[in-house]
């Protein structure tokens, strides 16, 4: 009776090679906080135009 | 008289850094009275040491006027002032209780170097006067707050934490000022 021969092959798996994607990160701004002269000069300025 | 005879003044050493008595001591002036009455047009007078100390720090004071309807900038020419302070409460935001949202005002002296790089040689003394109207109670607290190039920056609150009254701003306001640069 013949019998089956089964081979082992193994398969090189190459991996697969993706692209970096280009990913927008948006820095986070520090807050900018103005002293309490500074909020009143520009409403000074934005009232007479100094 | 040997008023002009400085020898003498010295060798008498009659060159003294106290009056001998400032209510009495007359020093002699020369008033302009025009040509008019003499060649040189001076007249010679004389005033007590006491006197001309005033006088001369009333001819220094000048009134001004400062309407935030218009500007924050007054231009003044003497080394001492009273302005009085006119518009407060039409402005963009009424200095608002418990220190908030203060009004920027200047004072400019243009025969002055007022810049932030002359600051150590600017001298200035200032004080308020606020009397409130009815249904007012702001009360005015002014702090100096830089040299900039319109002048001299002040800035005005209102110190009362309480919530603001309908006519807040609306009395009469004054700063009362010295200055002047070494």
């Amino acid at each position: 009776m013949a019998t089956k021969k089964t081979k082992e092959v193994v398969e090189e798996v190459k991996p697969k090679t993706t692209k970096a994607k280009k990913v927008k990160v948006e820095e986070p701004v520090a807050e900018v906080k103005k002293s309490w002269l500074e909020e009143a000069r520009e409403r000074a300025n934005a009232k007479y135009n100094n | 008289m040997d008023i002009l005879n400085w020898l003498y003044l010295r060798k008498e050493q009659l060159i003294r850094k106290t009056a001998n008595n400032a209510d009495t001591d007359l020093i002699a002036v020369g008033a302009d009275v025009t040509f008019a009455k003499r060649d040189d047009r001076y007249k010679t007078y004389a005033m007590p040491i006491k006197d001309l100390s005033v006088a001369g720090d009333v001819a220094n004071t000048g009134s001004y006027e400062l309407d935030l309807g218009t500007t924050n900038v007054v231009t003044v020419t003497t080394q001492k002032g009273i302005i009085d302070i006119l518009g407060m409460g039409s402005v963009t935001t009424t200095p608002d209780p418990s220190y908030a949202n203060p009004e920027v005002i200047y004072i400019n002296n243009p025969e002055l170097d007022l810049t932030v790089a002359n600051r150590e040689n600017i001298y200035i003394q200032y004080s308020v006067y606020y009397s409130p109207t009815i249904d007012d109670n702001a009360i005015p607290y002014v702090l100096a707050t830089g040299a900039v190039t319109t002048g001299l920056e002040f800035s005005i609150f209102n110190a009362n934490p309480a919530i603001a009254l309908a006519t807040n701003w609306q009395g009469s306001l004054y700063l009362y000022y010295e200055l002047y640069t070494k």
